[in-house]
């Protein structure tokens, strides 16, 4: 039952607020999540980051600077946000969500579903963490592996490099359902050979997961074909069965779509 | 705490809790639009408002969020007279239908069009990403906002968005408006949650967490002690009455097998206390308080099980009938926790060995018509569990007034609601006024009284007001499911395609309680078989009961999966002949002149009666449907691993049940001419309303506003058996139309006494008088004459309806579908329902409830299912993870026409539409599906997964 709603006014003041409260409060963004009538927690305090200045996306020098308070919508509507981004943050059907959900509540949700998180990983995202220990950056696959607490205040998002190119796929059994999976990859080439391919796949683990064994089975070599590819990825991934789909269903989807990606991203490097 | 909002434009500075949602906040501020279909879970999106300018779901903000923001609602669009250009777009594009949803959508399509002055479909599909619409289809929501656009530049400017019928008629055949679409529109008081007064109690229901259990104990004294609790109602305490809660005409063929509570508890969200209390709070807390001790036993879920040798007995107390006990009644093995099973009388049931009923017959002789197939083939088809979802969930609110207990449900069947009421609570039914409140959807699902009886036993016993609403997982597992249904279908036909034997074996799974156990099963028989013409044609029905959520009736009543079983089998059995299926449907179909002698054996629990076809537009849908999808021309993708192929299936329904329901109406005159028509029709949102205001009207040559209407309302109405069977225009419009009819001849009587002429030289002229050889006289003026000191009195016709004819609706489904066999996706690329309703007295809403059908069924095909666990536990008992069909989901080309037909027998030629249109979408897209990729998927819903099995792409893992 939530008790209060504190409304800080910087960082700094949140980070004391949730230092002093403790693990009964949690930060307040869009509140799409927290609010949710099946949301795990039990929060008695919330820290509204309404008032803290996280709205912002700027081009900066390490790339793209998106506040952590963006709203999923804000960011379908801005012209610099990377495609593979859009075609992602897309997947988030719901339009009454996407103009309330945040690019950071999505990161701290960190859910297996959760549409934009593959894409952000091959893109080399990375996040801005506010702790206990200061500030710190990091990239959003080693974030969703460890989920540090802290306050998430922006996400920086690199252009994806010359000669690179990426690649998503999604899979949904209704346009409303939850994702069942989501793949998104990221490669280059150089001399006919996959250079530096980086895929994540969600829908398969706890949370969103690189592959890094197919990363490096394929890399420095051509692209091997379809089925190869879908036999690497199926031996790679350990899905559960749950009311969304049988296990080998998700094994033998997970396998597909990323091979699809693969695909599609290898021979769109051709024309680089 | 305080917050403040510019709410509507006004700066309003409000009271709230740090933990309030901004729905709860803006209802308590009387703001009646916003409402909660989902509990909060963001999925429904009927609480929309708009926050700053974007559309939210308010369910999933704190009002804390909203300080100091600007909060929109559709209250703020429009004067209580006029409708703003989205509202109005929306009514007449026939968008409207239960009305619960409108205003999300209407705020949606307003915020759009203000940032996209001329949105295409992609816009509008992604401006209603958010709300779930169950009634109609979504589909017509397009043109409705091209409407919008051009109402927006132009208040005048009038369109053609339906088909017009019957040139002669004024009204009747046309798009003429809604008569509730205005309120509706603009989110006015309608619904039952909008009567519920301040102060009034909340009741909450202790459910079973076991799906088959002795309860040995119930302790609520702890709960009682509760400051706030009002009362507690138990097995202990509750009348010791069985009843059935089927909303069925009495005597009911359905059993009465349950008491308010009963000393087993016989599926999980089975009731186990009722707790009165003065604020939900409360009432929740009290529930934790409830000590209940069970003895658990072995669940039954499925046919097989309920079948099997040695199953657990679900009913296994005494058996009694009303009439007609069969001599070998042997109740020597009845438990005292197994309470009763009382049968009105012999449905064939043994619930001693979980047989809830049976029922057998056929014409001709299927031994001999298999003898003379050249192809026989056999197969079996299944249907699983999906639910009616309405928007609205159950909901009732009781209080008593004048001494008297008034009932305010949104249910199907009003009169039904008092009679079950009344005999439970051992009233006469002049004690008891049930009002219809608007319905925000039901679909068959409010055609049983699951909440109504035991609200109105605790504001009997309590005197107080109660509310008592489910929430979205109690509709899931306390309210009415679909019956799974396994199907065998053996045909056989000669190698020229003649059908020469039809049978039907099947078996039903009717769950916890015997709602709807004999007639739903048997109308998947009924609505299925006369389709063809076979002269040997039978069936053999079971219906079993199990420990599952309960099952009753559903649009289409059974038919959808008889429909699939019997018509994909027909498929199947055209590919084995080698033949093309629309040839073969063409050869064996149903006809005008048919004489339909299969319906002999298929009475609702008693002695059936051959019919005749009058009308069937089959022909022409046939023909049509085949046009739009370019049948017999095959489509490739250019994806090889997508394959493409298309489907048919045709379907039929009745006109509500001949010679067992029945429809009246009083028409009432007024002082200036104007008219006030009492009919007992229970509009569920399909546009009943407005279909009985334009018997009226047309009939009497009025504009639809010289008539006015109240209906459903069992104290200031008169009596109707409500709204289900696809009887509402056929019987509760029938009786409008006599009403009407008989007023007419009044007036005639009275004009030719004022006229001093013959009543055959007169006639009646548009708009409302009497004309003869010799003058006029207005209906004001006829009013004046009778209402004098020295007149005849008030006029007032009273008008009925029964019938013995069955005027069947026909039509056709076509679906083309992309099966992708990497992923066992099947996408429904296009889809067309070409029906025949007799004359469409409201085209644009008839068209509607053809869209909102075929979606209903296309989601049960393909994505919708209640799951349960091996213990019979709903693991996805909400909207999202049950998967109903949103906007996203519409196939790309999504058509549905009326084929014109005139019925001899209904109201201006029509005859029902409403059921119908679920029949059809299982079996066309399976059959679309065999036709892309070879493989004849025979189970709902056809998931990805089962597609992959099936094409031999994915083995089952151990």
């Amino acid at each position: 039952m939530v008790q209060a709603i504190h409304h800080p006014a910087s960082v700094q003041e949140a980070l004391r607020l949730r230092a002093e409260l403790g693990p009964t409060a949690l930060f307040l963004a869009g509140g799409t999540e927290i609010n949710h009538r099946a949301f795990p927690g039990r929060p008695q305090h919330l820290l509204s980051l309404a008032r803290l200045d996280l709205r912002g996306i700027e081009p900066g020098e390490q790339g793209l600077r998106l506040g952590a308070c963006v709203t999923l919508q804000r960011l379908l509507e801005h012209a610099a946000i990377p495609s593979l981004l859009l075609q992602a943050a897309r997947r988030v059907v719901n339009r009454n969500v996407r103009n309330v959900a945040t690019l950071g509540g999505h990161l701290a949700a960190n859910k297996s579903c959760g549409d934009l998180l593959p894409a952000l990983v091959v893109l080399g995202a990375r996040l801005e963490l506010h702790g206990a220990q200061g500030a710190q950056q990091l990239a959003v696959h080693a974030y969703l592996d460890d989920q540090p607490a802290g306050l998430i205040t922006a996400l920086i998002v690199p252009g994806l490099g010359p000669g690179r190119v990426a690649a998503l796929r999604g899979f949904s059994r209704t346009s409303n359902d939850i994702s069942l999976l989501n793949v998104a990859v990221s490669l280059g080439r150089t001399a006919g050979s996959v250079l530096a391919p980086l895929l994540a796949v969600g829908g398969v683990a706890p949370h969103v997961v690189r592959l890094h064994a197919v990363e490096r089975a394929i890399e420095g070599e051509p692209l091997p074909d379809a089925d190869e590819l879908q036999r690497l990825v199926a031996s790679q991934v350990r899905p559960i069965s749950d009311l969304r789909g049988s296990a080998g269903f998700k094994r033998h989807l997970a396998a597909t779509l990323a091979a699809d990606a693969l695909q599609q991203a290898w021979l769109a490097t051709e024309g680089c | 705490m305080h917050i403040t909002i510019q709410l509507n434009g006004h700066s309003r500075s409000l009271d709230t809790g740090p933990g309030e949602r901004l729905l709860n906040l803006l209802r308590r501020q009387g703001l009646l639009s916003v409402r909660d279909g989902c509990d909060g879970d963001g999925s429904c999106g009927a609480c929309a408002v708009r926050l700053d300018g974007r559309l939210v779901n308010s369910c999933l903000l704190l009002a804390a969020q909203a300080d100091g923001q600007r909060i929109d609602t559709v209250e703020a669009l429009a004067s209580h007279t006029e409708l703003n250009p989205v509202q109005a777009a929306f009514v007449q594009a026939g968008i409207v239908q239960c009305g619960y949803c409108t205003p999300a959508m209407v705020l949606a399509i307003e915020e759009l069009l203000e940032r996209c002055e001329q949105p295409g479909r992609e816009e509008i599909k992604d401006a209603l990403s958010g709300t779930f619409c169950r009634c109609t289809g979504y589909e017509q929501v397009f043109d409705a906002v091209q409407l919008a656009v051009k109402l927006r530049q132009d208040p005048d400017h009038r369109a053609e968005l339906a088909p017009s019928f019957r040139p002669q008629l004024r009204v009747v055949g046309k798009a003429a408006g809604k008569v509730d679409g205005p309120t509706l529109a603009r989110g006015g008081r309608a619904f039952v949650d909008d009567y519920v007064e301040p102060g009034s109690c909340v009741l909450k229901m202790l459910r079973s967490p076991h799906a088959h259990a002795i309860v040995e104990k119930v302790a609520v004294r702890r709960a009682l002690e509760l400051p706030g609790v009002v009362f507690i109602g138990t097995r202990d305490n509750c009348p010791d009455v069985y009843y059935g809660q089927a909303g069925q005409g009495f005597p009911e063929p359905s059993p009465y097998d349950r008491r308010m509570f009963g000393h087993k508890v016989l599926h999980v969200g089975d009731r186990v206390a009722a707790v009165v209390a003065e604020t939900e709070a409360i009432a929740r807390q009290a529930l934790e308080l409830i000590e209940v001790d069970y003895t658990v036993l072995q669940p039954v879920l499925s046919i097989e099980q309920a079948r099997g040798a040695g199953a657990p007995i679900v009913h296994d107390g005494e058996i009694e009938y009303v009439v007609g006990a069969p001599d070998d009644l042997d109740n020597s093995l009845a438990t005292p926790q197994g309470g009763r099973v009382i049968y009105q009388f012999p449905i064939h049931g043994d619930p001693h060995r979980n047989l809830a009923a049976s029922v057998s017959g056929g014409i001709g002789d299927l031994e001999q018509g298999f003898a003379e197939a050249d192809v026989v083939i056999e197969r079996s088809y299944y249907g699983g569990r999906v639910q009616c979802t309405p928007v609205e969930p159950h909901v009732v609110y009781t209080h008593i007034e004048d001494g008297r207990l008034v009932i305010r449900a949104s249910t199907q069947v009003p009169w039904h609601v008092r009679r079950i009421v009344a005999r439970i609570l051992g009233l006469s039914e002049n004690q008891i006024r049930v009002i219809k409140a608007r319905t925000g959807g039901a679909f068959g699902s409010k055609q049983d009284i699951v909440l109504e009886e035991v609200a109105a036993w605790c504001t009997w016993v309590t005197g107080r007001a109660i509310h008592f609403r489910f929430d979205r997982e109690e509709e899931f597992i306390a309210s009415r499911t679909r019956h799974p249904m396994r199907v065998g279908v053996k045909l056989g036909a000669r190698a020229d395609g003649t059908l020469t034997a039809v049978y039907m074996d099947l078996h039903a799974n009717t769950g916890p309680y015997g709602s709807h156990c004999l007639t739903v099963p048997m109308n998947a028989c009924s609505k299925a078989l006369p389709l063809f013409l076979c002269d040997n044609s039978g069936f053999d029905v079971h219906t079993w009961y199990s420990n599952i959520p309960p099952t009753g009736a559903y649009q289409g009543y059974g038919a959808p999966k008889g429909s699939f079983a019997l018509q994909l089998a027909s498929a199947e059995l055209a590919a084995e002949l080698g033949m093309d299926h629309l040839a073969f449907l063409e050869k064996n179909r149903v006809h005008e002149g048919s004489m339909l002698e299969i319906l002999r054996c298929l009475g609702e629990g008693r002695e059936g009666k051959p019919q005749r076809v009058f009308t069937c537009g089959l022909g022409p849908a046939l023909e049509r449907g085949a046009q739009l999808i370019d049948w017999g021309t095959p489509v490739q993708s250019e994806d090889p691993r997508v394959k493409i192929g298309k489907g048919v299936a045709i379907v039929q329904q009745g006109s509500g049940l001949p010679e067992l329901d029945s429809a009246n109406a009083w028409l009432t005159q007024f002082a200036d001419g104007s008219f006030m028509l009492h009919s007992g029709g229970t509009d569920l949102g399909t546009g009943l309303d407005t279909v009985t205001v334009k018997m009226v009207a047309e009939t009497l040559l009025l504009p639809m506003p010289a008539v006015a209407l109240t209906a459903a309302d069992t104290d200031v109405t008169p009596f109707d058996v409500g709204a289900y069977a696809s009887s509402g225009t056929f019987f509760s419009g029938g009786a409008a139309q006599d009403a009407a009819r008989k007023m007419r001849a009044i007036l005639l009587d009275v004009a030719a006494e004022m006229l001093v002429e013959p009543p055959d030289n007169l006639q009646l002229a548009w708009p409302g008088k009497v004309v003869g050889l010799s003058g006029e006289v207005s209906y004001e003026d006829i009013a004046r004459f009778t209402q004098t000191g020295t007149g005849r009195g008030q006029l007032t016709a009273v008008g009925k309806f029964i019938t013995d004819k069955g005027s069947f609706p026909y039509g056709a489904h076509f679906a083309q579908v992309a099966v992708d066999t990497g992923t066992g996706q099947v996408t429904l690329q296009r889809f067309f329902a070409l029906q025949d309703c007799g004359t469409p007295i409201n085209p644009e809403l008839a068209l509607g409830q053809i869209y909102g059908g075929a979606l209903k069924t296309i989601g049960s095909a393909l994505y919708e299912e209640l799951i349960l666990d091996e213990q019979g536990r709903c693991k996805n008992a909400n909207l999202v993870d049950y998967k109903v069909p949103m906007i996203g989901d519409l196939p790309a080309e999504f058509v549905c026409e009326l084929v014109d037909t005139e019925d001899p027998f209904g109201p201006f030629g029509g005859k029902s539409i409403a059921e119908i249109s679920c029949n059809g979408a299982a079996p066309a897209i399976a059959s679309a599906i065999h036709d892309a990729a070879g493989v004849w998927m025979r189970e709902w819903p056809f998931t990805p997964e089962k597609v992959l099995k099936a094409l031999g792409t994915l083995r089952d893992e151990p």
